[in-house]
């Protein structure tokens, strides 16, 4: 039988989310429920002097308004709560659209008219929101959970006192916005001391540990469902403070509560990528061997958290090279904390990725030959194998597909009547972590068998690859397999962020299903009334739902029989715990550029990764052509714009803020190399956000290949390229 | 807040000369954004869309009559060869499902300065045809736009067609945006060729405070085209009257800094489309009638 995991099966959940039959957090119906609506700060530091909700309260409908007078306590959680603080809870105002209310009504347009008529007065004081803001007040914040903030391998300074040719250049990227389609919304429903949370979440295991850390209550008296996320990238990754003051004030008031933050709050309620800047050198010796790489960025941080996430791992994880320095400083700022953004290793590889185009240039080396030449599987810090063995295959992989090797290297070499036309190239890396996860695989007496495992699906395609995992497991066809996730009721498994979901819950999923077949087949061989009886069980293979006796497969039972037989469900579980690694393809890139008017198009994207065995062909080439388009995005036209006088983000919204839409989408070819990872029960690896790490810088060597213009400063606008 | 539904225009008449606080709504592309995000809270909504003559378009002596509720979707499937610069306009509005709803006389009464369709009422001389119960009056496109999202209506008058004459000759328009598709302009331009009256119409969008005529560049080219006499016998534009005309109709701009681009960019931009959408045109021109000419291919 061919295997069912790699195949490009169609989305299980896909026809419940065309018709509207996935039911995602804001779409929960509860009886009774009302409604919230947060008041937010219009300044971005000082305090509230006044606050006033007598018109508020009066307008009909209005069941409260919590003010930091009247909002229940609440525990500031622990890290990883990024927020360091919880709104309501004082009168101090660290960023602007800060909750400064919670206003609670029968209906939503009653709680948008009351939060509209309270009036906050405050004591402002003097906002810095971009980093040329604060000039000199950059800082090596203290080790984060990946580890110190700077990295030192060899001697820099001597590696590039020895280098045949350096470039040493500064690269920067604004405030980015994840967007997901879905807003954030919580729905708490207390049922005397129990809560259940329905919950647009990338983790309803965090969830549940930071709420019960808020309210001071036991972490089971909570129950956290999400059974679909319409996308999150991080932005659901953290558990953000609506969540808390929903949960809390629903307990206050003894009603359940629906709270749904709007596109405007998404910009300054469920974190950011920070605002980067950083000075990439590099130098290498005459045939092209790298000498140093030396990366010092600065990014922003809020006055309250000082963990970094745009984090440089690429400086020491891609290229070997004796003498490398990686700093991460950062900055305080009066703006939100900002998180992780899918990738939240990208910038600092857009930097380095750049930054070896410019050496290629200056080596007069071909940019693919350059990178084939440092690439390393050795990881300087510790002496280990990072995983990077097939990047070679997939720089070929990709580069032959495009037709890398027919590229004139001169820039504004090629061009079709007005239009410059450039081909550019980078690597793509991104780390995953290890993340437990545990799953419970059940087959019924009809033969059909249900799995379980908290995981979410943030619309990446879980629930089909699991589903394809415990079929294969138990040698059953899809079709009598379900795979449920999303409630906290279920085995627990990690966050569905850091690109680790697959790697992590398809090894307790395949567990489980193994152990519940193995216990099918000790009933089958066990049982007199089966053809199989007094078989060895490891004589028994399991294939579209049968067992059959591998010397004779004549003799076959079935699950229903053995089961159904059996007179009850046979159960088990699995638990696994994936080993941490790192995943690596390279990106090619073409673009036409009319130069009288700077347009940039992306018209052609050809990549390969290698993402040890694919689960699915057809998900994971979606996950390549979201990277792709959305690092278009990051390339032209991604900008969050902050008013650096009023600390306001100008454009919140879909119409400002420029997502790339399908007339910018180019023609994408993903490739694959497909081989299992040995550290996997299924061959996985992780892989959700390594394409888009690369593609910036892709885009941006393909503009300079167009035009001999670099512009380091992204997005590349069009007045840049003038 | 009241929704009002007429089903003839004549009741919608009578209801904004009742009450002209009300909000006329069309395809509501404008509208609901200006609701969503509270920009404005209008006592009633003035539904148009149930009243069929906005709906239609019809020969009008020697003009085209379009009603005010005709959806940019017909303009394109529908009048494409005999308003191509009107068509191409509408082609760069939105998404399928803005073109399916939004009208041309939503895009009048809204009167922004990024409407998509004004340059081209302007290249073309349309006309506005406004109405009230106190009658009916035709506005100038020229005359009309007033100031940022002000007209020429008065607080009783709703808009009821344009009128533009069939194209005699080639059209263009041409827009920047911030990305391919789905964007406000961060400028735009339209041209037409009237040789019949042996001028040009130009005209710029989101540059100025209003969709704005870009005069300067009309006489100029007026006057370069019938001192060479080139109506009668039409041959390739120099690319010095080429680029002179695109530096008029950027001066005929005064753009400010925004979020979608800089003045600067605006009026460098403004050039380009300004000259590229006369050598399309006059290309068109070259290659049409009896006096096709090899050299202008």
């Amino acid at each position: 039988m061919s295997p069912l995991i790699g195949r490009a099966v169609p989305r299980v959940d896909g026809h419940a989310k065309v018709t509207g039959g996935a039911r995602y957090a804001a779409d929960t119906h509860v009886p009774g429920v009302t409604y919230g609506t947060l008041a937010t700060s219009t300044i971005a530091r000082g305090t509230i002097t006044t606050i006033d909700t007598t018109l508020a309260q009066a307008v009909p409908g209005v069941i409260a308004v919590f003010t930091h007078l009247t909002m229940p306590r609440l525990v500031t959680p622990p890290s990883p709560y990024p927020k360091g603080f919880v709104p309501l809870q004082d009168a101090t105002i660290h960023h602007n659209g800060q909750p400064v209310a919670y206003v609670v009504a029968q209906t939503l347009e009653q709680a948008q008219e009351a939060a509209a008529l309270i009036d906050v007065r405050y004591h402002a004081e003097p906002a810095k929101v971009a980093i040329d803001d604060a000039p000199g007040e950059e800082f090596l914040p203290p080790p984060g959970p990946e580890g110190p903030q700077e990295f030192v391998h060899g001697d820099p300074a001597a590696g590039l006192a020895n280098a045949h040719k350096k470039v040493d250049a500064t690269y920067s990227s604004p405030v980015h916005h994840h967007n997901p389609i879905e807003t954030s919304a919580t729905v708490a429903v207390w049922d005397g001391d129990q809560l259940t949370l329905h919950e647009s979440t990338q983790s309803i295991s965090l969830t549940q540990q930071i709420v019960a850390q808020a309210l001071s209550v036991p972490q089971n008296t909570i129950r956290v469902l999400t059974p679909f996320l319409g996308g999150g990238f991080g932005s659901k990754a953290p558990v953000w403070p609506h969540t808390l003051l929903t949960a809390a004030v629903a307990r206050q008031l003894r009603k359940p509560v629906k709270l749904v933050l709007t596109r405007a709050q998404m910009y300054t309620s469920s974190g950011h990528r920070a605002e980067f800047r950083q000075q990439v050198t590099v130098g290498a010796a005459k045939d092209g061997t790298l000498t140093a790489i030396v990366n010092i960025s600065n990014q922003q941080l809020s006055r309250t958290e000082q963990r970094v996430f745009n984090t440089s791992e690429s400086s020491w994880m891609v290229y070997g090279c004796p003498n490398i320095h990686a700093k991460q400083l950062g900055v305080r700022l009066d703006l939100p904390t900002p998180h992780f953004m899918r990738s939240p290793e990208g910038p600092a590889l857009v930097g380095l990725e750049m930054a070896l185009d410019e050496l290629s240039y200056e080596l007069g080396m071909d940019p693919v030959a350059l990178r084939l030449k440092n690439y390393t599987d050795l990881n300087p810090e510790n002496g280990q194998k990072i995983g990077n063995q097939n990047l070679p295959e997939c720089l070929k992989l990709a580069g032959d597909a495009f037709g890398w090797s027919r590229r004139n290297p001169t820039p504004r070499s090629m061009r079709d009547g007005n239009e410059l036309i450039g081909w550019g190239m980078a690597t793509e890396a991104h780390s995953y972590h290890a993340r437990a996860s545990s799953a419970w695989v059940q087959i019924d007496t009809d033969g059909h068998a249900l799995a379980r495992c908290g995981t979410q699906d943030i619309g990446t395609g879980t629930y089909t690859v699991m589903t394809q995992v415990t079929a294969e497991a138990l040698g059953m066809p899809m079709n009598s397999v379900r795979f449920e996730l999303g409630d906290t009721n279920f085995p627990a498994a990690g966050f569905s962020a850091a690109s680790v979901t697959v790697s992590s819950v398809s090894g307790s999923v395949d567990k489980a299903a193994r152990a519940a077949r193995d216990a099918v087949i000790a009933l089958a061989v066990a049982d007199p009334h089966s053809p199989l009886h007094g078989a060895a069980p490891d004589r028994i293979v399991t294939e579209h739902g049968f067992l059959f006796l591998t010397d004779d497969r004549t003799r076959r039972d079935s699950y229903q029989g053995v089961v159904s037989r059996h007179g009850k469900p046979v159960e088990a579980t699995g638990s696994f715990l994936n080993v941490p690694g790192y995943t690596t393809g390279a990106s090619f890139i073409e673009v036409r550029v009319d130069p009288w008017l700077g347009r940039v198009r992306v018209t052609r994207a050809v990549a390969a990764y290698d993402i040890g065995r694919v689960m699915n062909h057809r998900t994971a080439r979606s996950q390549v052509l979201g990277g792709m388009i959305w690092g278009v995005g990051y390339a032209l036209t991604e900008h969050t714009m902050i008013d650096r006088h009023t600390a306001r983000i100008v454009n919140p919204n879909l119409s400002g803020y420029l997502v790339p839409v399908n007339a910018d989408a180019p023609k994408i070819e993903a490739f694959f190399v497909d081989k299992p990872d040995p550290t996997s029960p299924v061959g996985a690896k992780g892989f959700g956000e390594a394409p888009i790490t690369g593609v910036p810088a892709a885009i941006s060597n393909a503009i300079y290949h167009a035009t001999g213009r670099r512009i380091r400063d992204l997005p590349i606008t069009q007045d840049k390229l003038l | 807040m009241d929704f009002l539904i007429p089903s003839t225009f004549a009741e919608a008449l009578a209801i904004k000369a009742e009450r002209p606080e009300v909000v006329p709504i069309a395809g509501g592309t404008d509208v609901m954004v200006e609701l969503n995000f509270d920009h404005r809270r209008p006592t009633a909504l003035l539904d148009l869309t149930r009243i069929a003559e906005l709906t239609e378009w019809a020969p009008s002596e020697n003009l085209l009559r379009v009603g005010a509720g005709v959806p940019y979707v017909r303009i394109i499937d529908e009048l494409g060869d005999r308003l191509p610069g009107l068509a191409m306009a509408s082609r760069t509005v939105g998404s399928p499902q803005i073109r399916n709803r939004g009208t041309v006389g939503g895009n009048l009464g809204a009167a922004s300065p990024a409407g998509d369709t004004h340059p081209v009422l302007l290249a073309c001389d349309a006309q506005v045809e406004v109405a009230s119960v106190r009658g009916t009056r035709m506005i100038p496109a020229a005359e009309f736009y007033l100031g940022v999202k002000r007209n020429a209506l008065e607080p009783d008058e709703l808009i009821a067609a344009v009128h533009l004459a069939p194209a005699a000759a080639p059209q263009q328009f041409s827009k920047v945006g911030t990305r391919n598709a789905m964007v406000i302009a961060v400028c735009s331009f339209a041209v037409a060729l009237h040789p019949e009256q042996g001028r040009v119409g130009a005209a710029v969008g989101s540059a100025a405070p209003t969709p704005r005529r870009a005069l300067a560049a009309e006489e100029f080219l007026a006057g370069e085209l019938s001192d060479a006499g080139l109506w009668e016998s039409p041959k390739p534009l120099l690319d010095s009257v080429r680029r002179r005309f695109g530096e008029l109709a950027a001066e005929a701009a005064s753009p400010i800094d925004d979020v979608r681009g800089t003045a600067a960019y605006r009026r460098h931009a403004l050039a380009v489309l300004a000259r590229r959408t006369l050598g399309w045109a006059w290309q068109d021109y070259c290659g049409t009638g009896e006096t096709r000419s090899q050299s202008c291919a």
